[in-house]
């Protein structure tokens, strides 16, 4: 089941603004988010619920002055 | 009497045209050599004597890449290498961005470019800089990415479990300085002499 993009894109926008949020060539995903106004928590949550049953390996993630990056891939 | 060719005369070692593949490996590592999910990056590797072995001239590198969308290009790449003390086999805890804790010497600034990836593979850089590596010390390779924007489409070096043999740092907006993180992984890699 792939990543339902609109919905985790939606639930995302609730706490900033979404610069990107798609998957690579299938091997990762990749979240970046400005302005993002909460703690990493509730980021992970939102992960959670979209996006680990697909790529479950959280291979980055840095939340810097608002600038929220994160990878996922599916495996090494 | 046996003469060090590397220190005689204060002259590297002939380039002989060959390689040696020193480390191989099929794990894929995006953080190396540029990570291209952030603007700057910081990475380094050691590679312990032994992988090496004797004096050599070293005339570029050849690295292998994957799942770039192509043609992806870095701007303002550097690439740099010097000797380490045979006991540093691996990075500190914390490691110093600008090499302090590792007493390096012979600091060779290799090539500054702007690499583009135009397929997926194998790749070669010729360096602008010979590296004239000793035989004797570890050798520390320093990639510096200082292209100043992240772009999507960036993919992964293929890489080989290694405890703390590779070091690296991300950052936005600006090149990175002071301590970076120790990563488990060495980047395949074949010197070119």
């Amino acid at each position: 089941m792939a990543v339902n993009r609109d919905a985790l894109v939606l639930a995302l926008e609730q706490y900033g603004i979404v610069e990107y949020c798609d998957s690579h060539l299938d091997l990762y995903y990749i979240v970046v988010m400005s302005s993002w106004y909460e703690d990493e928590n509730t980021f992970f949550d939102i992960a959670n619920q979209y996006i680990i049953d697909d790529y479950p390996l959280l291979t980055n993630f840095t939340l810097v002055d608002g600038v929220l990056k994160a990878q996922y891939n599916k495996g090494q | 009497m046996i003469i060090n060719p590397y220190i005689f005369d204060g002259n590297c070692v002939p380039i002989t045209g060959g390689s040696s593949l020193i480390v191989n490996g099929f794990t894929n590592i995006n953080q190396y050599p540029a990570y291209g999910l952030y603007d700057y990056s910081w990475v380094s590797l050691i590679y312990s004597q032994g992988l090496i072995s004797v004096p050599r001239q070293i005339r570029g590198i050849e690295i292998e890449v994957s799942g770039y969308s192509t043609p992806y290009t870095y701007l303002n790449q550097t690439i740099k290498m010097a000797h380490i003390p045979s006991s540093t086999n691996v990075f500190p805890l914390n490691p110093q961005v600008d090499w302090s804790d590792l007493n390096p010497t012979n600091i060779t600034i290799c090539k500054v470019f702007n690499w583009t990836i135009n397929a997926n593979g194998l790749i070669e850089i010729l360096f602008d800089q010979n590296f004239c590596y000793n035989g004797v010390d570890n050798l520390v390779l320093g990639w510096e990415n200082r292209d100043g924007s992240w772009a999507i489409g960036y993919g992964s070096a293929e890489s080989l479990a290694n405890s703390n043999k590779g070091a690296y740092k991300n950052q936005d907006n600006s090149y990175p300085t002071g301590t970076g993180f120790r990563l488990s992984y060495s980047m395949k890699l074949r010197l070119l002499y």
